[in-house]
C-alpha cells in the first residue's frame, strides 16, 4: 500500500527559484526608483521650465517698458517718467528716466510669477531732432555759411545739422552753404549749396515751449545789472543798458532788460535773458565747459551777435567790416571723415602736428609709394584709399600750410 | 576803410559819396533801422580782445596730442566767436564775422550771415526748450543687469 509523503518531509523551495523572486524584486525596485527619480526630476524640470518662461516673461515686460518709454521721449525729450504698465499675460513693468544733457538712462524692472528681470538702456538724443536755424523770415547768406551739429558739448563728434525757413533761402553768387543735414525752404532756394544730407521743400519752424510770460513769470528783487555774474534775478527798465565786461547768467537765474542791451564782451551761462529791445552781443572768446546747456536768450527786436573784430561801416555792402581767419574758414569746412584721419590714420612717417600739412604738400609734389597707396588705396575694396571730398580739403589745407603753421602752429 | 562810412542819417550820408545811410543799411541787412543805429552807436570800433581760442590748442587736439577733457576739440575754430545756448528773437537777426552759435537760432524775422558765419545744433541746448513732433534717439547700451 503506497502512503502519502507527510507535509512535515516536503521539499524545501530551490534556490534558483529564490534568486529569481529577489531578482525580479530587485529589478522591481530599481524600476520604482528610475520612476521615481524620473518623477522627481521631471518635476524638477517643469518647475525650471517655468521659472525660466517667467524669466522671459519678465524680460519682455522689461523691454516693453523700454519702448514704451522710448516712445514717449520721441514725444517729448524732456519727458521725466516714469511709465509703468501691464501686459495681457499679468506682466507687469515700471520704467524709471534719469536725464543727463543729452543722455537719458532708462531702467526698466520687469515682474511675473515672482520673477523680475531689470534692463539698463542709455539713450542719446540726436541733434538731428532739432533745426539749427530756423526762420520764418528770409534766410540770407552774404557769405560762406556753415549750419552743422555736434552730439553735445562734451562729446563733440559732429552730427546733422538742419536748418529751415516758411520764406526764401537766399546764398550770394559765388558764396557757398555747407549743410551737413538738411536745408529746406518753403518757398524755394535761389542758388544751389552743398548740402551733405539733403533739399527738401516742406517742413515746420522750431515750435519754442516758452513764451516770453512764461519767461518772466518769477520775481525780480534785483534792479542792477553789472558786468560778472548775475547771482539773482533782475530786472532793468533803463531805455539802454551797455555792458563793457563779460556777462554771466547762471543756471536758475532770469535777467530782464526792458530797453536795449549790448553786450560787448559777450554772455555765457545757462540762465535765460529777456530783452524787450534790440540785443548787441559779441561773440565770447572763448567755449565755457561748464555750461553745455548754454543761455536761452529772447529778444523782442532785433540780435546782433558781432564776432569781437566787427564793427559798422556803412562804406561796406554788408554794413559791417569783420576780421576774416582763411585758416578758420578751412577748418570749419573740414569733411566729418578728417578728424579720425589725422588722429588715428596718418600716412607712415608723417608728423603727428601742425608740421603735417608740409608733408602732404610735399608728397603731393613728389609722392612716395606708401604715401600713394595711403592716398589712393590699392585698387581693393579693402583699401580704396581716401575719399575725394577729404582728399580735397587736404589739398586745400596743404596749400595753406604756411597760413596753418602761423596761427594755428605752436 | 575804418570809420570814413557812419551809419548818417540820410542829409548827411549824401554828403559823403559812397556811404548808406541807416535806413539803407537796415534794408540790406534785413534788420530794422533802430538797430542799425544802435550798432553804430555802440559797435563802431573792434572790440580788441583777444580772438579765439589758444589757436595751437586746436590744431594738437585735432592730432589728438591734447587731453580732450581740457580743450574742446572742433567747436574751437580758429578766430571763431561762440554764443552757447539758443538764441530767439521775435524780430531779425544778424551773425557778423566769423560767430558760431552752438546750440541753436530761432529767429521770426529774416536772418542774415555775413562773415561765415556757423551755426551748430547742440540738443542739449534745445532739450526742454522746444517742442519736437519726433525726437530721435540712438541706443549708446543695452545691459540686462
Amino acid at each position: 500500500m503506497q502512503t502519502r509523503p507527510s507535509l512535515r518531509y516536503a521539499q524545501p523551495v530551490k534556490p534558483t527559484r529564490a534568486v529569481a523572486i529577489i531578482t525580479v524584486l530587485l529589478i522591481s525596485g530599481v524600476i520604482l526608483a528610475f520612476v521615481l527619480g524620473g518623477l522627481n526630476l521631471a518635476a524638477q524640470h517643469l518647475f525650471q521650465v517655468s521659472a525660466l518662461h517667467n524669466r522671459h516673461r519678465a524680460l519682455c515686460a522689461a523691454e516693453v517698458g523700454i519702448s514704451k518709454a522710448q516712445y514717449q521721449l520721441e514725444q517729448n525729450p524732456a519727458y521725466a517718467g516714469p511709465t509703468g504698465g501691464a501686459l495681457q499675460d499679468g506682466s507687469k513693468y515700471t520704467v524709471t528716466i534719469v536725464h543727463s544733457g543729452t543722455k537719458a538712462t532708462l531702467h526698466s524692472v520687469g515682474q511675473t510669477a515672482g520673477q523680475t528681470q531689470k534692463l539698463r538702456v542709455t539713450l542719446a538724443l540726436d541733434a538731428d531732432t532739432y533745426l539749427g536755424l530756423s526762420s520764418r523770415g528770409l534766410l540770407d547768406f552774404r557769405t560762406n555759411g556753415y549750419i552743422n551739429g555736434i552730439r553735445a558739448l562734451s562729446d563733440n563728434r559732429s552730427a546733422r545739422g538742419n536748418t529751415y525757413t516758411q520764406d526764401h533761402l537766399q546764398i550770394s553768387p559765388g558764396k557757398r552753404l555747407s549743410v551737413t543735414g538738411q536745408a529746406s525752404a518753403g518757398l524755394g532756394i535761389n542758388q544751389p549749396l552743398q548740402v551733405d544730407g539733403h533739399i527738401a521743400t516742406g517742413g515746420v519752424t522750431a515750435n519754442p515751449s516758452f513764451t516770453k510770460s512764461s519767461l518772466l513769470a518769477t520775481s525780480f528783487p534785483g534792479s542792477v545789472l553789472s558786468s560778472g555774474t548775475v547771482t539773482q534775478n533782475t530786472r532793468v527798465t533803463a531805455a539802454e543798458t551797455n555792458l563793457t565786461g563779460a556777462l554771466h547768467i547762471p543756471a536758475g537765474v532770469t535777467v530782464h532788460v526792458e530797453g536795449d542791451l549790448i553786450l560787448n564782451h559777450g554772455v555765457s551761462g545757462e540762465g535765460t535773458l529777456v530783452v524787450d529791445g534790440n540785443l548787441l552781443m559779441r561773440g565770447s572768446e572763448n567755449l565755457r565747459n561748464d555750461n553745455p546747456k548754454g543761455l536761452l536768450v529772447y529778444a523782442d527786436k532785433d540780435i546782433i551777435l558781432a564776432h569781437p573784430s566787427a564793427y559798422t561801416d556803412s562804406g561796406e555792402p554788408n554794413g559791417f567790416t569783420a576780421q576774416v581767419s582763411p585758416v578758420g574758414d578751412l577748418f570749419a569746412d573740414m569733411p566729418d571723415g578728417v578728424p579720425y584721419l589725422l588722429r588715428q590714420r596718418l600716412p607712415p612717417g608723417a608728423p603727428s602736428n601742425v608740421n603735417f600739412f608740409a608733408r602732404y604738400a610735399s608728397q603731393e609734389s613728389s609722392p612716395t609709394a606708401s604715401f600713394t597707396e595711403w592716398k589712393n588705396g590699392d585698387g581693393t575694396t579693402l583699401n580704396p584709399g581716401l575719399p575725394p571730398n577729404i582728399t580735397d580739403w587736404l589739398h586745400r589745407a596743404a596749400q595753406m600750410h604756411g597760413a596753418i603753421e602761423a596761427t594755428a602752429g605752436p | 576803410m575804418k570809420k570814413l562810412c557812419k551809419f548818417w542819417p540820410l542829409a548827411l550820408a549824401l554828403i559823403a559819396p559812397g556811404c548808406n545811410d541807416s535806413a539803407t543799411i537796415a534794408a540790406n541787412l534785413h534788420l530794422t533801422q533802430p538797430a542799425v543805429e544802435l550798432a553804430a552807436a555802440k559797435f563802431d570800433d573792434p572790440e580788441g580782445a583777444s580772438l579765439g581760442p589758444t589757436p595751437s590748442d586746436y590744431v594738437n587736439n585735432l592730432f589728438g596730442n591734447v587731453n580732450p577733457s581740457g580743450v574742446e576739440v572742433n567747436v574751437g575754430l580758429p578766430n571763431y566767436a561762440y554764443f552757447q545756448g539758443l538764441l530767439y528773437s521775435q524780430q531779425n537777426v544778424f551773425l557778423a564775422g566769423q560767430v558760431r552759435v552752438v546750440g541753436g537760432l530761432i529767429a521770426t524775422g529774416n536772418v542774415t550771415v555775413a562773415g561765415n558765419g556757423m551755426v551748430t545744433t547742440n540738443p542739449e541746448s534745445q532739450i526742454g526748450r522746444v517742442n519736437v513732433g519726433q525726437a530721435r534717439w540712438k541706443v549708446e547700451s543695452w545691459v540686462q543687469e
